[in-house]
């Protein structure tokens, strides 16, 4: 080997702690990154189990209201119900407002963000040829903070009053009730808190990390860097907002502020427009990194470079930008000047435009080359299938006539869900059968992950079309109890949840047993780095703590060739 | 005095007809409503009937095994106004411009993981890297679709959004939101027009059952909404309306549509508002201009028939003295006994005992039980005939006390048509 | 360690401090900017009517116009509500009026508060639909301060609005609606009311004065009598 040559990194002076206490004091990027990632993996099975007591509420003859009425007049016992105001078996209707708040919250502050940050804590300072973090302390503090921010959200379930129970949206009033009483709301609050610090505090790391330790031009720097950085821009300006917001929330019901007290003043619609400045671009900061990652995937095993590297970059800034001028979509039925809402329409219908060019990238990459269709790569065609489907429904959101029948439907939960979990999971799921061998040393089940790639498919297919059935058909979106009308496109969704459920559950156990298969012994074992000619498969799996004996390890590969940028 | 006179005369009537030995004046067939257009005749109680299937349609029933029955079709998706069929056609319009965006990928992905998958043939990989036209063309078109599909919709929007082009008779709704409920005045319907103060006629919950009232509307006659909140945020919804406004405190939005469908189309509140968010409910239905006067007939004079209702029915565990029932008509009919009140009492009366059938009893009872009747569960087409059955008699019991009373009360000096009952 | 991009020490020295100057330079746009809007609250307002949003009753250009007959006349509903449990009985004399666009209108609103102690509350003006909001000039109105009634006593209230020529020629009904929440008698006004008052009291104000002749003693055109029993 080439790198045997050369000395290796003289060993630091340090005492360093083994075992436990080496993984609580450790300020090394690639454990970090393992940590969010374990961290990541718990939570999505939470989130996953709160979804789950939420379908099975759903799918029981409970939740009918024609069946609990000839219930009533029958004088029979009341159906089957997980949450039901007469008892049900898991507490109220409240309780399912709970459920739903958390499922949202964990999904979304503890599985999808700090999920891909996992990958770009790990990957990126490999990939930009960085031998850590810039600010290593800074890190682990980061994702130090998650851990009691889950804490209290999720502990908020055992104290009295239960858990927050108004939305991850968390509107006022609903969220300014029970004050004083109802602790539950207010933890919730401080937790999104601690996630939001910890969020802005990864960002200006992966921004000082990309700018100021990367070896290569800019014009060179990966997607997947890239995706970073923007993702990292847009948390770092749009995380404060949203920490305002919920700060409003939080002085409202504590300290008789009255930012949103209609009769004192205030205005309601002030937090959906400043929760929505955040949450909009939060969207993206669910999903662009999987965008950067998915290039890496599809160009590796397609056996080609990725198609169109300017066109991807300039796409994902230009989804960076219009990311936060577009919030207002979420609130079309609120009542706002005819112009202003036309103008949110057609800034959301132009997001498409750039997701349009990176799909189609996409697929150019993938021409002409050989594919090998590793689960990895499944997951990266299911998420081209799946992010299509679900962004074709936003393209239809978008529209605000239409949007004025569709809003707050369950049409709106099959769309993010297909973007989320079609799409984000999707990703997550390509990017960890991609790096895991480099991550842990040992591969991922293929056979295995066959079946975890077809149940999820599926599954997701069938949930969340069916949701878009139910919506399209008149069911309003986090309500406990629902008209028969919808029963079927329920069971259905129902059905998709335990597929989903199940491939998760599959793929969580292949992760444990995956550390009992062989070492790695090669550097880039998914033999593809003499054309990817990344970083992060010229060292070791899992790369020493110095990352490369050499910077950088391999010559820097030029993404735009020489002749064509001049063009 | 003519008020002791008129008072002990309305108590013996009240007694006799309470034993049933009521004086055995004509049967008076209620005169129809002011606008009715009813061709054959009917009777009084199926006409009330046929009101209260109309009024206040329930939609819970159940079949002969005792399940539920379920509506046939969606109440939800056909559209019925013009509002909503213009979202609809903008809907497949853009759909239809969007599909390419939509199927493309997909062939293209099927095809690219046959054409190009490895087959282990050695066939080196492409290795272009960039295509300039492409990538315009791919930049160029979907931004022409947006444009495409942005410009009908602006009209879409700006017919929905802007004030309802026909303004002549318009209805006008102020619905107000509440935990958990709707509440909907009828702009320009008064209880009393003549009164210093004019009380809009307003329906939310049923004051005798605590069940969503439906909101009448009138086929052809637009309705401008305005919206609010009491305490959280709700948003109204009726799919087939096409509309949808937040009811946010402290502020006042504004939503038009011109229902053109008679029916009856369901909605919920779709903006999380609480823990019973799921069934606050909203019925809505379209009727002709002459049964909505005559609803709003109704309504005014509803609050008066609770009374008689309470004593028809009490609370659970309570029972009601004996000539309870004629004490309370008699007093309802002291403050008129036009026969359009008359007609609201029966009306109200029919209405509750619909309603009850919806409300659920006290827990580890049922209707059957509330209404006293003994009959086993299991046999649903019995115990269904008997609860009708009690029902029948109870409704009839206010229904003959009406006329008798109405006239003996007519005879009285006018002086004496004064309330004197409480 | 890798070299950075720029190694000339002399050329890094210059970046450094043109980005100490240009962050320098934000940080004072940011603090400028908010002290105006601060101090100048007038600014975010001609904003908010720039796009259309109208937020406050008062339209200073429609109030200033002078009275003129145009032939059209539109309907104005009245309505009220409030908090259960304030104890204060209110109605509009007029539950429709019926306007002349460009002149005047006069409505009551009749007060009675049913309780044996003195109550104050904050009414909260609303008006429907609110693409009229932009015409509507609102001349007097007990909503331009918290008002407080002493137990037992009626109040008649009266409001005289009207609307400009602009207003939208389709709109032929509008709903002015009034919401009362109970406050503490010694609640500060909000700062529309007081926005309102200040126009009130001073130069230009809002109240025309033929409007302020005919109008009843006026408790609420002036904060003194609508805030001492």
């Amino acid at each position: 080997m080439e790198r045997s040559a050369i000395a290796p990194m003289p060993s630091l002076e340090i005492k360093r702690y083994t075992g436990i206490m080496d993984w609580l004091t450790t300020v090394d990027h690639k454990k970090i990154g393992l940590m969010y990632f374990w961290f990541t993996v718990t939570m999505g099975i939470v989130g996953g189990a709160l979804a789950g007591l939420i379908r099975f509420q759903l799918a029981t003859p409970g939740a009918v209201i024609e069946t609990l009425q000839a219930a009533h007049l029958a004088g029979g016992p009341e159906p089957f119900s997980l949450f039901s105001n007469g008892g049900g078996i898991f507490g109220d209707q409240d309780r399912f407002n709970q459920m739903v708040t958390m499922h949202a919250s964990v999904m979304i502050f503890f599985t999808i963000i700090p999920g891909f940050i996992a990958f770009m804590n790990y990957i990126v300072p490999l990939m930009v040829g960085a031998r850590d973090m810039a600010f290593p302390k800074m890190n682990a503090f980061g994702f130090w903070l998650l851990i009691p921010s889950a804490m209290l959200m999720l502990s908020s379930f055992f104290v009295q009053g239960g858990a927050a129970a108004s939305g991850w949206t968390t509107y006022p009033p609903l969220s300014i009730l029970g004050h004083g009483t109802k602790p539950g709301q207010d933890m919730w609050v401080m937790g999104v808190h601690l996630a939001g610090v910890s969020s802005i505090l990864a960002a200006i790391n992966f921004i000082v990390t990309i700018a100021s330790l990367k070896v290569m031009k800019w014009r060179d720097l990966p997607l997947f860097a890239w995706a970073t950085l923007f993702v990292s821009i847009m948390a770092l300006i749009a995380t404060p907002v949203l920490a305002a917001a919920v700060t409003m929330v939080l002085l409202d019901r504590n300290f008789n502020t009255t930012f949103t007290i209609a009769s004192q003043g205030g205005d309601p619609i002030l937090y959906q427009h400043i929760f929505w400045f955040y949450s909009h671009p939060a969207v993206y900061i669910m999903i662009l990194p999987g965008f950067g990652g998915i290039s890496h995937v599809i160009a590796a095993f397609s056996r080609k470079r990725v198609f169109g590297y300017l066109g991807m970059v300039l796409a994902t800034g230009s989804i960076t930008a219009l990311g936060f001028v577009v919030w207002a979509h979420h609130m079309f039925v609120v009542g706002m000047p005819t112009w202003m809402q036309y103008y949110f329409q057609v800034a959301s219908l132009a997001i498409g435009v750039p997701t349009g060019i990176k799909v189609f990238s996409w697929l150019a990459t993938m021409w002409g080359g050989t594919i090998r269709m590793t689960v990895s790569m499944m997951f990266a065609c299911g998420f081209l299938c799946l992010f299509v489907l679900g962004g074709f429904g936003g393209l239809i959101l978008a529209l605000t006539a239409v949007d004025y029948t569709l809003n707050n439907t369950y049409f709106v939960v099959g769309h993010f869900h297909m973007v989320l979990v079609g799409g984000s999971v999707m990703l997550l799921f390509s990017m960890t059968y991609f790096w895991w061998p480099k991550m842990s040393g040992h591969f991922l089940s293929e056979r295995l992950g066959k079946w975890v790639f077809w149940l999820m498919f599926i599954g997701v297919f069938i949930a969340f079309f069916a949701m878009h059935i139910s919506g399209a058909n008149g069911m309003a979106r986090r309500i406990a109890v629902y008209y028969s009308d919808f029963r079927f496109s329920n069971y259905l969704t129902t059905v998709g949840y335990l597929m989903t459920f199940t491939s998760a559950c599959l793929f969580f156990g292949d992760l444990i047993y995956s550390y009992r298969r062989p070492k790695i012994t090669v550097d880039d074992p998914w033999q593809i780095n003499d054309i990817q000619q990344s970083f992060e498969w010229a060292t070791s799996c899992p790369p020493p703590v110095y990352n490369f004996a050499k910077v950088p390890p391999i010559p820097i590969l030029e993404q735009i060739p020489s002749h064509d940028h001049k063009h | 005095m003519p008020r002791v006179m008129s008072l002990s005369l309305a108590l013996i009537l009240a007694l006799l007809c309470a034993h049933g030995t009521a004086a055995d004046g004509p049967s008076v067939v209620l005169p129809a409503p002011p606008s009715a257009t009813s061709a054959a005749p009917e009777s009084a109680s199926a006409r009330i009937d046929a009101d209260v299937k109309l009024f206040n349609p329930d939609v819970y029933r159940l079949d002969d095994q005792g399940s539920p029955v379920f509506p046939g079709h969606s109440l939800f998706v056909e559209p019925v106004t013009e509002v909503a069929r213009q979202v609809l056609s903008a809907t497949w319009f853009s759909a239809l411009v969007f599909l390419p965006f939509l199927i493309l990928p997909q062939v293209l992905l099927l095809v690219i993981i046959f054409k190009f998958k490895d087959r282990g043939d050695g066939r080196a990989p492409a290795t272009f890297l960039t295509h300039h036209k492409l990538e315009v063309i791919w930049t160029a078109i979907p931004f022409l679709a947006v444009l495409i599909v942005s410009i009908p919709t602006y009209y879409v929007l700006e017919f929905m959004d802007d004030p309802p082009k026909e303004t002549k008779d318009l209805q006008v709704v102020t619905v107000t939101g509440k935990q958990f409920a709707w509440m909907y005045e009828y702009k320009r319907y008064y209880v009393d027009p003549n009164a210093d103060e004019k009380v809009c006629l307003q329906s939310s919950l049923d004051p005798v059952n605590q069940l969503q009232e439906p909101l009448l509307l009138t086929k052809g006659r637009s309705v401008s909404f305005n919206l609010t909140s009491q305490d959280v945020t709700h948003a109204w919804w009726v799919p087939a309306f096409g509309v949808k406004k937040s009811a946010i405190t402290g502020r006042f939005t504004n939503v038009w549509f011109t229902p053109d469908t008679l029916g009856v189309f369901k909605g919920q509140c779709v903006e999380l508002c609480g823990d019973k968010h799921g069934n606050m409910i909203i019925t809505t239905v379209v009727v002709e201009r002459d049964e909505f006067e005559r609803y709003m007939t109704l309504l005014r004079h509803r609050d008066d028939t609770v009374p008689v209702w309470n004593a028809l029915q009490p609370p659970a565990g309570k029972t009601v003295p004996a000539g309870a029932v004629a004490k309370a008509v008699a007093a309802f009919l002291q403050k008129g006994d036009s026969p359009e009140r008359q007609y609201a009492l029966s009306y109200w009366m029919a209405s509750n005992f619909s309603s009850i059938q919806r409300v659920p009893p006290p827990k580890g009872s049922s209707i059957a039980e509330v209404l006293g009747v003994a009959h086993p569960a299991d046999d649903h087409l019995a115990r269904d005939k008997q609860i009708d059955e009690v029902i029948r008699a109870k409704r009839k019991q206010v229904d003959e006390l009406l006329p008798a009373l109405a006239k003996s009360l007519a005879a009285l000096p006018a002086a004496a048509a004064t309330p004197i009952l409480r | 360690m890798t070299a950075l991009p720029t190694s000339n020490p002399a050329a890094n020295g210059n970046r450094r401090r043109m980005n100490l100057f240009g962050i320098l330079l934000a940080l004072f746009a940011l603090c400028m900017s908010s002290y105006f809007l601060i101090k100048f609250p007038d600014l975010y307002r001609l904003f908010c009517r720039a796009i259309g949003v109208q937020t406050n009753p008062n339209n200073a250009a429609v109030i200033a116009a002078p009275s003129k007959h145009s032939g059209r006349f539109i309907d104005v509903l009245f309505e009220g509500a409030k908090d259960a449990s304030l104890p204060v009985h209110f109605y509009p004399d007029q539950p429709v009026v019926r306007l002349e666009i460009g002149t005047d209108a006069t409505n009551v609103y009749h007060f009675k508060n049913v309780s044996d102690h003195a109550v104050s509350f904050r009414p909260v003006h609303q008006i429907s639909p609110i693409a009229a909001a932009r015409d509507f000039g609102l001349k007097l109105c007990f909503c331009f301060a918290n008002q407080t009634i002493p137990a037992g006593e009626t109040r008649d209230f009266p409001v005289i609005f009207t609307f400009g020529a602009d207003l939208d020629e389709r709109i032929n009904t509008v709903t002015l609606r009034y919401t009362l929440f109970e406050i503490s008698a010694d609640a500060p006004l909000t700062e529309e009311q007081k926005r309102i008052q200040e126009g009130l009291l001073g130069p230009g104000a809002i109240v025309s004065p033929g409007a302020a002749t005919h109008a009843p003693p006026a408790p609420a055109a002036t904060p003194a009598a609508g805030g001492k029993p």
